[in-house]
């Protein structure tokens, strides 16, 4: 079904790990060549398939500045392909989720939720160095034989016994055990593919430090192969022993941050939408210290402040793993209109409403003197009025925005606001007179 | 012992048996009254997983999803306009060449996803579960009144795998659908179907996977209730007129 089947939106998982790449291999990688049988090869096979499921359903990112950018950092730290079946590739994907993987035929996808996070290109070398070893290390195909033996032994047991079953689930986890193994493996030759290259080597500790942020107090973190890996703060720790005595290089920003500033703000606007807010607020601090006179920063800033609704800002690292569970099951099973119900039944909830508002009102009206004509933020300041009742304003500020942006793709969003206004300013109107 | 699994196994049925049915055909009161039941209903391309089962695995087959995902998508789109609907359908090729509508229906999936995450059917009747902004703007776009979005599952088991599961339990055969249209002017879960088609196990030929795709897809539209444009209250007014008219409150 659908929901059963797609009930993580941002999850390309679930293909990724019916193809054997989700780690949960019970061996080291083989990085010279691995002969494969027929049904190895219809697992490349699949992966292949892959890439036209993905264009199939428009989840490929196309921008040819950041697809270059991407194929040009891959090709240039690559090496030669093993065998046959490996053809070293790179696609993004548009997933705002903080992932990417390599499949055993050698494509290496990037999400745009991954990319918007990077400093620089030392750190996407350094993400796709991890996941070319994925390649190279053959984990992929490593990881489908084990898991093929690992099911054999476990249906031998659970035909012997009633804990067969348990048995077998013992065994899994020592697959996810030997799983570490491999993910280690891939950074640590990682680092010394960096170290062959131009680039940093230390943007490898950087990268997993990125990574380990849990803005949302959630728990796991928007679950992701990379995410969800219980040691990434271990993984961090022990890449930057492996890197402390490689030498420094001077990290290059340019072309990357102007390369992937349309995408950074993509992501941002995807956090909102899909009710990360507090991602989307870290994302867009971070782009307002380097843009300080951008107002569209400022705006996505203001967005995110509203889709804090009533939830109160939270440093994450205070919270128990009782309180992030607690998080992600609310968040998982109650819409956001659920969710912000129950906050404003408490006082605390209905001050962290009118605060997070407060504090939007300030971004858009920011983003306002920094340019008058910036009509966007009208929109956002429409948004705000209308939570706050103030429906004069509100129909000024959503008619300010239509007048000035009439191309904007939101406006007939805008326009259905302003009818039911309509109604709500007609009454005022006959209280009034 | 034997006693107990009999139990069990008729409780599972019985649960399949209600959780179907409970699946079957759910709607809000205003689509079932036909006040919100759209005219025109655009049809985006089937979420299809194709997969085989075996004994030590199962795999998926991406190439048979996007084949027979098109077979579904055209069995839908007979059914919709046989019972009286306007269908657009939009292919993957349309959506790629128009990098707007890409953007639309990437959002407006994930926007369904997100709700269905959330899916109860309680929820869906009282207007709870809405897809957001992007299926809005999606339809407008369309210019449909509701977008339609659908799920197929294939499960192919060899016979081997069958009889293992039998005795151990895990993956069987089975096919399984369903379709959510979703309001173009509020976002709102309008209504939601559900069919099953059980596949023997053993390998298929594709006329035969062809058949069940075409069974489950019946079943699937089979609640649907036919469009009745008489029932729809429409308020035509032009944004224009929304803009001058608000304009005109303001200045009151």
């Amino acid at each position: 079904m659908r929901m059963a089947s797609r009930n993580q939106p941002w999850a390309l998982g679930v293909l990724a790990a019916s193809l054997g790449i989700a780690s949960s291999a019970i061996a080291g990688g083989n990085y010279a060549s691995v002969p494969i049988d027929d049904d190895e090869q219809h697992l490349i096979d699949s992966a292949n398939d892959l890439a036209d499921y993905f264009a199939t359903h428009s989840l490929l990112y196309s921008d040819p500045q950041v697809l270059s950018l991407v194929r040009r950092v891959g090709h240039s730290i690559r090496p030669q392909p093993t065998d046959d079946y490996i053809e070293y590739e790179f696609f993004v994907l548009r997933d705002p989720s903080p992932n990417a993987f390599a499949l055993p035929n050698g494509h290496v996808y990037v999400h745009t939720g991954m990319l918007a996070r990077l400093h620089d290109e030392d750190q996407l070398a350094a993400l796709l160095a991890h996941e070319i070893n994925h390649v190279a290390g053959h984990h992929g195909i490593v990881d489908h034989r084990a898991a093929k033996k690992t099911t054999i032994t476990g249906m031998v047991l659970g035909g012997l016994s009633v804990w067969g079953g348990l048995i077998a689930v013992g065994l899994q986890t020592s697959v996810f055990g030997f799983s570490r193994e491999l993910e280690q493996e891939a950074d640590d030759r990682a680092a010394q593919v960096l170290l062959a290259s131009a680039y940093d080597p230390h943007a490898l500790p950087e990268l997993l430090d990125i990574l380990g942020h849990d803005y949302e107090g959630l728990d796991p973190r928007v679950p992701t192969i990379w995410s969800t890996h219980p040691e990434i703060q271990a993984r961090a720790e022990k890449s930057r022993t492996l890197v402390a005595a490689m030498p420094h290089r001077e990290h290059q920003e340019e072309p990357f941050e102007s390369t992937v500033l349309g995408l950074r703000t993509l992501t941002i606007q995807d956090y909102v939408q899909f009710d990360y807010p507090r991602t989307a607020i870290a994302l867009a601090e971070s782009l307002i210290e380097r843009y300080p006179s951008d107002p569209q920063a400022l705006l996505l800033l203001g967005d995110g402040w509203q889709g804090m609704g009533g939830q109160a800002p939270v440093d994450p690292s205070a919270l128990t793993t009782s309180d992030k569970k607690h998080n992600r099951r609310d968040h998982a099973k109650k819409t956001r209109e659920q969710r912000l119900a129950k906050q404003l039944e408490t006082e605390e909830g209905r001050a962290s409403y009118t605060q997070n508002l407060a504090r939007a009102e300030d971004s858009y009206r920011r983003a306002l003197a920094l340019d008058p004509t910036f009509a966007a933020a009208y929109r956002g300041l429409g948004e705000v009025y209308e939570q706050q009742n103030r429906d004069r304003e509100a129909a000024e500020a959503y008619l300010t925005y239509v007048r000035s942006a009439p191309d904007a793709p939101d406006r007939p969003i805008v326009v259905s606001r302003l009818k039911s206004m309509a109604a709500r300013l007609k009454e005022s109107n006959s209280d009034r007179s | 012992m034997i006693g107990a699994k009999t139990v069990i196994v008729v409780a599972c049925v019985a649960t399949v048996a209600w959780s179907t049915h409970a699946l079957a055909e759910k709607s809000t009161p205003e689509f079932a009254s036909g006040a919100t039941r759209p005219r025109s209903i655009a049809l985006l391309p089937v979420e299809a997983v194709v997969s085989r089962a075996r004994v030590v695995e199962t795999e998926a087959l991406v190439d048979d999803g996007l084949v027979y995902g098109e077979a579904f998508n055209a069995q839908v789109e007979a059914a919709l306009k046989e019972k009286g609907y306007k269908v657009v359908v939009v292919d993957p090729d349309r959506i790629n060449s128009d990098a707007q509508l890409q953007e639309y229906v990437v959002d407006a999936n994930r926007g369904f996803d997100d709700m269905m995450a959330k899916y109860k059917p309680k929820k869906l009747e009282t207007r709870a579960l809405n897809a957001g902004d992007s299926v809005r703007l999606l339809a407008d776009r369309l210019g449909v009144d509701a977008i339609a979005f659908s799920t197929l599952n294939m499960t192919i088991t060899a016979a081997g795998k069958a009889l293992v599961a039998g005795f151990l339990g895990g993956s069987t055969s089975g096919t399984s659908s369903n379709l959510a249209i979703v309001n173009g002017d509020t976002g709102d879960l309008e209504a939601f179907f559900f069919g099953v088609a059980i596949v023997t196990p053993g390998e298929k030929t594709d006329q035969e996977m062809e058949n069940y795709v075409a069974t489950v897809a019946e079943r699937t539209t089979n609640k649907m209730p036919p469009a009745d444009p008489s029932s729809r209250i429409d308020v035509a007014t032009s944004d224009e007129e929304t803009i001058d008219e608000v304009d005109s409150l303001l200045k009151r």
